[in-house]
């Protein structure tokens, strides 16, 4: 299996939210060790009252690590496609010969599993047969911000965000008779990165949904306050500015850009 | 076949070729993603490659490639005169700290290699640039890769050049002694990670060791520069900067990097002196300088600071902040509410210092397989010698973050 083959499974040109698909792992499959893909796990809770595929639902799983790849096949089996929003670079690949202080480098955010996991995920991901309208369930990392843990000063910073424009916009979704979004999340602060995209899906027409609590995990209304800067002029120039100043303290922006509102 | 674009009352003979074959785009889409390291393919709902090129004769990109050499080199000198006075730094809107180290009298410290990509719009007044990207220009896979594939399926096309092969040349050449090369970049953003990564490739295709880091992994001992990381420590022999200059500015001064300005013997990339003509702000000080900048003031639209602006009438002007990164802060009241367009004048006054208002130029648009588009060839020079071009494709007259990114392949004149 090529980076390419990898890719056309999980992106494959004729589903059109293929677009959407990060390619950053993609590219490092064959450059990063062979972790052990997950072992099989019980499926969650609220899989069972995820939503039909047919109910004109999106789905978003907000997941630590490869947990959202196992679940995003347990949808592919009910007729979602997967899309990996995956957008952290695991290592400063490919690893350097010469004089190193040490052994392998550790990265801020481990990839290793969700790369194991997208691998091992390739065969069966190719024998599901889904149909080329099938809605999406987009796949992140909850962990993409970090751990919370200061990193030590020789560690690779592979810490990422999820900004407005890797999705769809809410007129495209409505477009593709989607209009209501599915969404499981274990971050549950605030202030997300995410918040700034549901809150403009939201404000674009998608009602939002998430599972209750257990045991029955049954569909409820999920709220989503207004962000801070949600809506903000030159939110892009703004957040590398925010970024950039608390960069020398480790510090991790309070806020995310939406798309550019100033042009 | 679209009908050639007339610029200044005379075809530039600009104009988009034919769609690629769906399944033939698909394949160089995935490769110019996996091997090109184009990690941002889509923004929102756009795609940002097309599948399509832009075609330009080949007599035209030579006058393009001659202007961005001359643009080069006046920019090389007016720098120079403008580090050695201080009022002018303050004119330009740099920070505190950057000026502080610019205005030092250590040496400055050398360059690995200078690369500047000068944007050129066709115009109803012939081509013009709407800035200079002097200090961390970016776009190399897409000119170098995605142009590539792309024009292995238009038989009689070239591409107009490889700013990363010539680039890895020019690096090749300084690190002799070392052939470690730092390549920083703020971690977090994508868009600049597979920048570096890009040229990360590009320069171990050529045996260099290049290693990858954030400015804060640089060990600055007696003026030359090595990497505390856990993959790799020790010396370097050049640094590639993917990290503006105003950001470096915001670091800690413990982290030394005053460093890649001033005082250091690594050879940096970009030079000190770039973040001079990176100031979109530049121009406020030519008419004080000895040195005379004729291609610059030909070809950059009249430049004038945002508090100098008539508040009431100022439509045919822009607004930008001095130091921005793809268009963010870049503002045109017909593209913005009325309400927007008066915040962002009321910000432009708060922050004059930070701000500039250009004259608009009238972008004429081409017409290509997916619509009217307004086009920016960005053509780069590496040591001042024309290396290539990013082209980029937008349906409104603003090339952003969002702009689709377009490969320009040469054609000999004396074709259709």
């Amino acid at each position: 299996m090529t980076n390419l083959d990898a890719f056309a499974i999980w992106a494959p040109a004729e589903s059109p939210w293929s677009r959407w698909a990060k390619p950053v792992l993609f590219a490092h499959l064959d450059q990063v060790g062979q972790a052990e893909p997950p072992p099989p796990a019980e499926p969650p809770g609220w899989m069972e009252t995820a939503p039909d595929p047919q109910a004109h639902f999106v789905a978003v799983l907000d997941l630590p690590g490869a947990e959202g790849i196992t679940a995003g096949l347990a949808l592919a089996r009910r007729g979602y496609r997967p899309v990996p929003l995956y957008n952290a670079l695991p290592l400063p690949t490919p690893p350097t010969p010469g004089p190193t202080a040490g052994a392998a480098p550790r990265a801020a955010v481990d990839m290793a599993p969700v790369l194991a996991a997208l691998r091992a995920g390739f065969a069966e991901l190719g024998a599901v047969n889904l149909p080329a309208g099938a809605p999406p369930v987009f796949l992140l990392d909850s962990r993409r911000g970090g751990d919370g843990r200061r990193l030590s000063p020789g560690e690779f910073d592979n810490r990422s965000i999820s900004l407005t424009t890797d999705f769809p916009s809410a007129n495209f979704l409505l477009a593709h008779g989607l209009t209501r979004a599915f969404v499981v999340k274990t971050d549950t602060g605030p202030e997300s990165d995410l918040a700034h995209t549901l809150r403009r899906w939201r404000d674009g027409g998608l009602t939002l949904h998430r599972p209750g609590p257990p045991p029955g995990h049954q569909l409820e209304a999920m709220p989503v306050p207004r962000p801070r800067w949600f809506g903000a002029m030159f939110q892009r120039f703004l957040a590398r500015w925010n970024f950039t100043r608390r960069h020398g303290q480790e510090g991790y922006g309070d806020w995310v850009p939406d798309q550019a509102a100033g042009g | 076949m679209t009908a050639p674009t007339m610029v200044a009352g005379r075809p530039s003979g600009l104009r988009a070729g034919q769609r690629l074959a769906p399944g033939s785009f698909a394949r160089v889409r995935a490769r110019t993603l996996l091997e090109g390291c184009k990690w941002d393919p889509q923004v929102g709902d756009a795609a940002t490659l097309a599948d399509f090129p832009l075609v330009l004769p080949e007599t035209e990109w030579a006058w393009l490639a001659r202007q961005a050499e001359q643009l080069a080199a006046e920019a090389a000198l007016a720098e120079v005169e403008i580090a050695g006075r201080p009022e002018y730094l303050r004119q330009l809107g740099m920070p505190a700290a950057l000026r502080a180290v610019l205005a030092d009298q250590a040496p400055l410290t050398p360059a690995a290699a200078r690369v500047i990509r000068f944007d050129f719009h066709p115009t109803t007044e012939g081509w013009r640039i709407s800035e200079a990207n002097s200090d961390v220009p970016g776009g190399y896979g897409e000119a170098s890769r995605f142009t590539e594939l792309m024009a292995e399926h238009y038989e009689g096309l070239h591409p107009a050049g490889d700013p990363s092969v010539t680039l890895g040349a020019a690096l090749l050449e300084v690190t002799a002694a070392e052939p470690t090369v730092a390549l920083l970049a703020a971690p977090r953003y994508m868009e600049d990670q597979q920048v570096v990564a890009f040229l990360a490739q590009a320069l171990r295709a050529r045996g260099l060791r290049a290693v990858l880091a954030k400015p804060e992994q640089l060990v600055w001992t007696r003026g030359e520069a090595g990497l505390a990381t856990d993959w790799y420590a020790g010396p370097v022999g050049a640094i590639v900067r993917f990290y503006q200059a105003e950001w470096l500015a915001r670091l800690p001064a413990q982290t030394g990097w005053q460093h890649c300005f001033r005082g250091g013997s690594t050879p940096v990339m970009n030079p000190p002196l770039a973040v001079i003509s990176e100031s979109k702000r530049f121009p406020l000080v030519w008419d004080q300088l000895a040195t005379p900048l004729p291609t610059w003031r030909a070809l950059l639209p009249e430049t004038r600071a945002a508090a100098a602006l008539p508040w009431r009438t100022g439509r045919n002007w822009l607004l930008k902040t001095a130091y921005g990164n793809t268009g963010d802060t870049v503002s045109l009241p017909d593209l913005l509410s009325p309400a927007q367009w008066w915040r962002t004048r009321l910000t432009a006054r708060l922050a004059a210092k930070e701000w500039l208002a250009q004259r608009r130029f009238t972008s004429v648009p081409i017409a290509t397989p997916a619509g009217d588009r307004h086009v920016c060839v960005g053509v780069y020079t590496v040591n001042g010698c024309a290396a290539g071009a990013y082209a980029r494709l937008a349906p409104r007259p603003l090339i952003d973050f969002a702009a689709t990114d377009v490969p320009l392949l040469l054609e000999p004149h004396d074709q259709p």
